[in-house]
C-alpha cells in the first residue's frame, strides 16, 4: 500500500474505533437499552441474526442489482449519444427536465398501484433513482472529450463510428464511472425507502419490523448493514474510476 | 497546390466579446511537393492557418482550395501535426503511431516498428504518452502523421520542444521523409536557422491579423549547413516585427 492510502486507511480506522466508541458512551449514560441499544448488544443481535441479516441482504442486493445494471444499460448509450450529438442532448434535456426532477420515492403510490407491491415495483425504484445520475455521468464525459483528440482522430481516417468506438468512449469513462457510482448510491437510497413502504423481504423491510417489535438493537443492526454495504459498492467503483481517470484522460 | 484567397477569421473572446481577427484578406499559394516555412510573431495567426487548410475550422471569408477544390472537411490526405502533439493518452506510443493506418483498416506493425526506430523511439513504443519527455510526444506526432503517407503534411512547431541535437536529427528526418515521398510541406517555425535549412521558400507574416510581409526563395542545394545563408537570414529578420 502507498503510504496516502495507509494513511487513508489508518484514518479510516481511527474513525470507526472513534464511532463506536462514542456510541458506547451515549448508550451507557442514556442507560436505556430498549430504546438505545450500545454496540455490544448490536453485535450481539447481529450475529444471533446473522441468516436473516444476510438473506435480506441479499433480496435489496439483487433488487439494487437489477435495478442499476437495468438502467445503465440504458442510461449509459444514450448518454454516450447525447454528449456527441449537441440536438440530441437538447432534445433530451427538454425531454427529461421534469421526470428528472422528480423524487424516485415519489413514483411509489403510482408504482404500487400499477405493479403492485412486489420485487417488481422495487426494482423499478431503483431504476429510477440510477437512471438520471448515471446518464448526466455518461452525458458529461462524452460531451467533454477533448476536441484536439476528436479532430486528430478525424485527421487520421478514423470514420464517425470509429471515432466514437476509439476515441469519444474511452474519453468518457471517468465521468462514466462517476455517474455509476452515484447512480448505485441513488438506487440503493430509493430502494430502502420503497422497502420500508412495502416489500418481502429486504433490509428496509427488516428495520420496520424491527422497530414494530420494539427491537432497536436489531434495527439498528440493520441500518449498520445498508450503510456498510453502500459503502463497500461505492468504494470499488471509486477504484474503477481512479482506475479509468489514471488511464484516460489525464 | 494550395490556393488561399483573401481569407478571414475573427474570433470572439468568450469573456469581454471583444473581436479578435487572427486573419484577414490573408493570401497564399503553395505549389504541389513544395516545402513551405511560415515564420511570425507569436499569436498572429499561423495556428489559425494551418486549422484552416486542414478543415479543422472554417473561414469566415474567402477561399480555402487545395488541388482545386475547396477544404471542406477534414480529410487524412492533409495531415496536421498540431503545436500540442494530441496523442491518445489511452493508447502506447505505437498504438498512436498506428491509429491512422489501423483506422483505414491497413494495420502495419512492421511500419509502425520502423518509424519508432527512425524517429528514435525504439524501445518506447510500449509507453503511454504521460510516460514520455515533450520532446518524444512530439516525435511520436510526427511519426502518427507520416504513417499514413499524406499530401499535404501541414507542420505547426513540431520541434519547439527537442534539445538542438535531436532538432537535428529530426530536420534531417522530415527533409529527406518530404523527399521521398513528394508531399507538400508547410511548416509554421520560429526559428530562421530552421526555415532556412529545410524550406524551398519561407515566408514572413507580421504580427495579427497575419498577413505576408515579405518572402524569400532558398535555391541551394541539400542537405544544407546550419547556418549557410546569412543573406537571406538578414532580410527576413529585416521583415520581422520585434
Ligand atoms: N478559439 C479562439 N477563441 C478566441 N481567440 C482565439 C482562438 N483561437 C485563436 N485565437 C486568437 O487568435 C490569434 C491567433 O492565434 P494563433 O493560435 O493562430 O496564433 P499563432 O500565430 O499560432 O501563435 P503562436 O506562435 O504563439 O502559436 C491569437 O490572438 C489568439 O488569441
Ligand atoms: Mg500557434
Amino acid at each position: 500500500m502507498p503510504a496516502p492510502e495507509r494513511a487513508a486507511a489508518g484514518w479510516a480506522v481511527a474513525g470507526f474505533v472513534a464511532f463506536v466508541g462514542l456510541w458506547a458512551l451515549a448508550s451507557g449514560w442514556i442507560a436505556r437499552p430498549q430504546v438505545f441499544p450500545g454496540p455490544l448488544s448490536v453485535a450481539a443481535t447481529a450475529w444471533e441474526r446473522r441468516l436473516d441479516l444476510v438473506d435480506a441482504a441479499g433480496r435489496s442486493g439483487l433488487r439494487v442489482g437489477v435495478g442499476w445494471v437495468g438502467a445503465s444499460a440504458l442510461a449509459v448509450p444514450l448518454g454516450w449519444a447525447a454528449g456527441a450529438v449537441p440536438p440530441l442532448d437538447d432534445e433530451l434535456r427538454r425531454f427529461t427536465g421534469l421526470v428528472r426532477s422528480i423524487p424516485p420515492f415519489a413514483w411509489l403510490p403510482l408504482l404500487l398501484l400499477w405493479v403492485g407491491i412486489g420485487d417488481t415495483t422495487s426494482v423499478l425504484v431503483c431504476a429510477l433513482g440510477a437512471f438520471f445520475p448515471v446518464l448526466e455521468g455518461a452525458r458529461t464525459g462524452s460531451s467533454q472529450a477533448p476536441p484536439a483528440l476528436l479532430h486528430a482522430a478525424r485527421n487520421l481516417g478514423a470514420s464517425p463510428a470509429r471515432v466514437l468506438l476509439a476515441v469519444r468512449i474511452p474519453a468518457a469513462l471517468p465521468g462514466t464511472f462517476t455517474g455509476l457510482r452515484t447512480g448505485a448510491t441513488f438506487a440503493w437510497m430509493s430502494l430502502v425507502a420503497a422497502e420500508l413502504v412495502g416489500a418481502d423481504g429486504g433490509l428496509g423491510q427488516l428495520i420496520l419490523d424491527a422497530r414494530n417489535l420494539a427491537r432497536p438493537d436489531l434495527a439498528i443492526a440493520g441500518m449498520l448493514c445498508i450503510g456498510a454495504i453502500a459503502w463497500s459498492v461505492s468504494g470499488v467503483l471509486h477504484q474503477l474510476e481512479r482506475g479509468a481517470r489514471r488511464w484516460g484522460v489525464a | 497546390m494550395i490556393r488561399v484567397r483573401g481569407v478571414s477569421r475573427t474570433f470572439v473572446e468568450a469573456r469581454t466579446s471583444a473581436r479578435v481577427p487572427a486573419l484577414d484578406g490573408f493570401e497564399l499559394e503553395v505549389s504541389r511537393g513544395e516545402f513551405l516555412a511560415i515564420l511570425g510573431p507569436s499569436g498572429c495567426g499561423k495556428s489559425t492557418l494551418l486549422r484552416l487548410l486542414a478543415g479543422f475550422d472554417r473561414a469566415d471569408a474567402g477561399l480555402v482550395e487545395v488541388d482545386g477544390a475547396p477544404v471542406t472537411a477534414i480529410s487524412p490526405r492533409r495531415l496536421l501535426v498540431s503545436q500540442d502533439p494530441a496523442l491518445f493518452p489511452w493508447l502506447t506510443a505505437a498504438e498512436n503511431i498506428g491509429f491512422g493506418l489501423r483506422a483505414q483498416g491497413r494495420a502495419d506493425p512492421a511500419r509502425v516498428e520502423a518509424l519508432l526506430v527512425e524517429f528514435g523511439l525504439a524501445g518506447a513504443g510500449g509507453r503511454y504518452p504521460r510516460e514520455l519527455s515533450g520532446g518524444m510526444r512530439q516525435r511520436v506526432a510526427l511519426a502518427r502523421a507520416l504513417a499514413v503517407r499524406p499530401d499535404v503534411l501541414l507542420l505547426d512547431e513540431p520541434f519547439g520542444a527537442l534539445d538542438a541535437l535531436s532538432r537535428e536529427s529530426m530536420q534531417a528526418l522530415l527533409e529527406a521523409t518530404w523527399l521521398a515521398s513528394g508531399a507538400t510541406v508547410v511548416l509554421v517555425t520560429h526559428s530562421v536557422d530552421e526555415a532556412l535549412r529545410l524550406a524551398d521558400r519561407v515566408v514572413v507574416v507580421s504580427p495579427r491579423p497575419a498577413r505576408v510581409v515579405g518572402s524569400v526563395v532558398v535555391e541551394s542545394a541539400r542537405p544544407r549547413r546550419a547556418g549557410s545563408h546569412p543573406e537571406l537570414r538578414e532580410r527576413l529578420m529585416g521583415w520581422a516585427v520585434p
